[in-house]
């Protein structure tokens, strides 16, 4: 017989089966057990996922509710699977972070077009930080590059620059993931989390963090409340270091460690706004098109609340109207009525939440929907005297500015830092020092033929490989946010060697001109605070090309005036109405009580 | 060479075992039909793998009972030839009978691509343009097996419950003279089917929307062919397996013809060699 069929290999056979079959009913069981109890569907699609987290006890509502759209369209995974192991096969623990954004909330039917817009603003390209940092390196002719901060994060033989960059700027470009980032940031996320995944949320399942349209100045805060200190301006708090902080009234600790000083908080945030009531989408999550330096993304300006608009910053919604606006006004259930005006940004984008009710402007919180009444900038004297035509409104409404001349930056080879570019610390570290931060009235620079606020950078050493070394200070063009109702005073621009960048130290007026003597020591060469010299031939450069300090002519006509602030002290007076006339007239011998030019020696520049 | 062969396989077991697979992949098969939704095959493979009372076991059973019907029908093929055993039918169920062997292949590969998973999705589109290299027919032939252009489940689906097991059951019937399989074959197949379904996990692919971690393979007697496809024109794919198919049915012919007969079997044997070489080599080249 066919050894296969014998009956010992049947009744074997027969055993077999039955043991196998006790075997499948084990598994069985243990497959049932495994099958959580939670709902099976979410928006009429198979979410299974919520079989397992079915209730989550905070986090996302309204179109991005879990019973609504599930967990898979932001976490991707697979929600048909039934056990654990395949379901987070894929899984995107950080919806909106770049590198996935087109599968979780770019995805087509969710916001495909925003994805791309956020992919190239300049809070993911950080263009204008990567060249100014390598200019100021030596490693660029120019300030302006089209290098990216990816770009710099995935060099394979990183300048000097491209290192410092991925060591203390990387956390803050919004391609970073979460899990690569400074702790200092206070985001929840990635790419779009980072804006709209609030923070608080906890790690332990059930607690999510809450998704939110309207970004919170906390979301704001984490990137930038660093650099430029926008974020601290804004509510009024400038960092102090050491002992500074005994001399504060008030102290309050950041997360990260920093020390802040309270003082008076931008004018806006008195008055309860929030960064994006001011700030466009087209700002925040760009427009598509790839631009060079904030300045140029930014296109909210002062006038487009305050006016004047002089023709350009209104127009009727049928003309300004956009997709994004017309979607946020329907979702917000606000009617969109195309013949009445809308203050609009520079490239003509609507701010949808400014509208006119009869002849007064208002502004609607984006945030807290609160309704207040926007002030129009008058046309009196003070706005249009003519010596002040190029002024732009900070640089007189930006009473004081965050600086910090003795920063000093320095590279240890011998330390560990964490690196941006690889996810993980490696050797050499950059360090950031000072001998005490500031909170002054800003120096005045010419940028784009406006004359604007400006405050110094760090001090810098730098060594270059082919033996050259070079001690410089920047100087950057700056909108503080730390916006006053009220104006520097006459006095602090026009008999201050600290608004002319000149330095500390003792300006004196005269008849036969203005003299200035530095009173300060050089730190490795270079004088903190000191951008040019009175006189100069070439005014001081800075962090853009068309950005400079004033020259000598115009040094010398905002000196002139100095000498007659003290009698004609308001802007009404008709010597400001021309003032070279009334110069002329001087020369000619009209009176004047200008006492004797010493009298005049009496500004001595603060040390920033 | 039939002397040196042991007595038990001159006796045809490899071809009742056989038939004892086919019996139980079928039964198997049709259980899981209930379960099956070609307009989301993704979804019930899910269901089948995990959500569904038995099914994982049932699909372990059809898939096992599926690759043995392949292995033992091969083994059959083989011990005929060596038993020189072709002149026992006439020629037309002899072609026919071999090309069962294509029809098995074919009724496992729909099964694979009905997986609905990347690695199936993937596979669909090779084998919709493969048919589609086919000369003249090509069109014709993938409308007929794939539904179009673009390959669609429930055509796949009906072809392998409906056409292709039809047609191996009609071939096994003409050939075999049976259309049960004996109850012995029924316990040894099922014996080892239902070891294996009670102890293995059957995988199951990335969603088809998922991005490959990995490099995407195809069923495991296909993997020489996907290596194959890699380096050579797809009508060499047709020549090959149209030349090893007319090598099998030929033999019949020259059943008593020593030397024609041998340098049948030895093209036979070199192709099956190559595509064991190519499947190695690509597996290679991807580790």
């Amino acid at each position: 017989m066919n050894p296969f069929y014998r009956n010992s290999v049947l009744v074997l056979g027969g055993l077999t089966i039955l043991v196998a079959l006790l075997v499948g009913l084990a598994r069985e069981n243990e497959r049932a057990q495994a099958l959580g109890s939670g709902p099976e569907t979410a928006g009429g699609r198979t979410e299974r996922c919520l079989k397992c987290h079915p209730a989550l006890t905070e986090g996302p509502s309204g179109a991005h509710a879990p019973e609504a759209l599930g967990c898979s369209p932001c976490h991707l995974g697979n929600p048909l699977a039934y056990d654990k192991e395949r379901a987070h096969r894929g899984l995107e623990r950080e919806p909106g972070a770049l590198d996935t954004v087109e599968r979780t909330c770019g995805q087509v039917g969710c916001h495909p077009d925003t994805s791309h817009r956020v992919r190239n603003t300049l809070m993911t390209t950080a263009a204008g930080l990567v060249a100014v940092d390598r200019w100021a390196f030596g490693e660029l002719e120019r300030p302006t590059d089209t290098q990216t901060m990816a770009e710099v994060l995935t060099s394979t033989t990183p300048t000097p620059a491209e290192d410092h960059l991925s060591k203390l700027c990387g956390g803050c470009h919004l391609g970073t993931r979460r899990n690569n980032r400074d702790d200092a940031i206070q985001a929840v996320g990635s790419g779009c989390s980072a804006c709209h995944i609030l923070s608080g949320g906890g790690k332990a399942l059930g607690r999510h963090p809450a998704v939110e349209v309207r970004a919170s100045d906390t979301q704001c805060f984490g990137c930038h409340s660093r650099s430029g200190r926008l974020s601290l301006s804004y509510v009024g708090w400038y960092e102090v270091s050491g002992e500074q902080g005994r001399d504060c009234k008030e102290t309050e600790r950041l997360p990260d460690g920093r020390t802040v000083c309270v003082t008076e908080p931008d004018v806006h945030a008195k008055a309860g706004m929030s960064c994006i009531d001011c700030h466009l989408h087209t700002e925040l999550m760009g427009d598509a098109a790839r631009y060079n330096h904030k300045e140029d993304q930014v296109e909210v300006a002062c006038e487009s609340c305050h006016g004047p608009v002089d023709g350009r910053l209104e127009s009727p919604w049928g003309v300004a109207e956009d997709a994004v606006s017309r979607r946020i006004l329907s979702a917000r259930g606000l009617p969109l009525r195309l013949a009445e005006p809308v203050r609009t940004g520079l490239r003509g984008t609507p701010l949808w939440n400014v509208f006119q009710v009869d002849e007064g402007w208002f502004l609607r919180g984006k945030v807290d929907d609160r309704i207040q009444a926007i002030g129009q900038t008058p046309a009196d004297a003070d706005h249009t005297m003519p010596g002040h035509l190029r002024l732009s409104c900070t640089a007189c409404h930006s009473t004081a500015a965050p600086t910090c001349p003795t920063c000093h930056t320095g590279f240890a080879p011998e330390k560990v830092q964490w690196s941006f570019a690889l996810g993980r610390p490696t050797l050499g570290a950059w360090t950031e020092e000072n001998q005490g931060q500031g909170w002054a009235e800003p120096t005045l620079a010419v940028f784009r033929e406006k004359v604007v606020p400006a405050v110094p950078g760090m001090l810098m050493s730098l060594d270059s490989s082919d033996g050259a070394h070079v001690d410089t200070q920047l100087f950057a063009p700056l909108d503080p946010h730390a916006t006053t109702r009220r104006s520097r005073t006459c006095v602090s621009c026009h008999r201050s060697a600290n608004a002319l960048g000149l330095g500390p130290g003792r300006l004196v007026l005269g008849l036969s001109g203005p003299d200035f003597r530095l009173d300060a020591d050089a730190h490795k060469g270079v004088v903190a605070g000191v951008w040019t010299q009175l006189g100069a031939q070439k005014p001081g450069s800075c962090t853009r090309e068309d950005c400079r300090s004033l020259n000598s002519e115009e040094q010398a006509r905002v000196l002139k005036v100095g000498l007659c602030i003290d009698c004609h002290t308001a802007a009404t007076d008709a010597l400001y109405s021309d003032f070279s006339a009334a110069l002329e007239r001087l020369e000619q011998g009209t009176s004047c009580a200008l006492p004797s030019p010493s009298a005049f020696a009496v500004r001595r520049a603060p040390n920033q | 060479m039939t002397r040196v062969l042991p007595g038990w396989l001159k006796s045809g077991v490899f071809g009742r075992l056989a038939l004892g697979f086919l019996a139980l992949s079928t039964l198997s098969g049709l259980a899981l039909v209930p379960t099956y939704d070609p307009a989301a095959p993704y979804a019930s493979l899910e269901a089948i793998t995990a959500g569904l009372p038995w099914a994982w076991f049932m699909r372990a059973l059809h898939w096992f009972t599926s690759q043995a019907l392949l292995v033992t029908t091969a083994l059959h093929l083989l011990e005929v030839v060596l038993a020189k055993r072709e002149r026992r039918l006439e020629p037309g169920p002899w072609w026919r009978a071999s090309a069962s062997l294509v029809l098995i292949v074919l009724a496992l590969f729909s099964g694979f691509l009905m997986r609905g998973d990347l690695e199936a999705v993937s596979a669909s589109r090779i084998a919709s343009a493969i048919s589609l290299s086919l000369p003249w027919l090509g069109a014709s032939l993938r409308g007929f097996l794939f539904g179009g252009e673009h390959p669609t489940v429930g055509v796949i689906a009906m072809h392998h419950a409906g056409t292709f097991t039809v047609l191996l059951w009609i071939v096994t019937y003409e050939h075999g003279g049976r259309a049960l399989p004996d109850a012995r074959s029924v316990v040894l197949a099922g014996a080892s089917a239902l070891v294996f379904a009670a102890l293995a996990t059957l995988p199951l692919g990335p969603a088809p929307n998922e991005v490959a971690a990995e490099p995407l393979l195809g069923p495991w007697y296909f993997l020489g062919l996907q290596g194959m496809v890699r380096d050579l024109p797809p009508l060499s794919v047709w020549l090959l397996g149209a030349a090893m198919m007319a090598s099998l049915g030929t033999l019949h012919h020259f059943a008593e013809s020593r030397r024609p007969r041998q340098l049948f079997l030895a093209f036979v044997a070199v192709v099956l060699l190559a595509n064991l070489v190519w499947g190695v080599a690509f597996i290679w080249g991807l580790s």
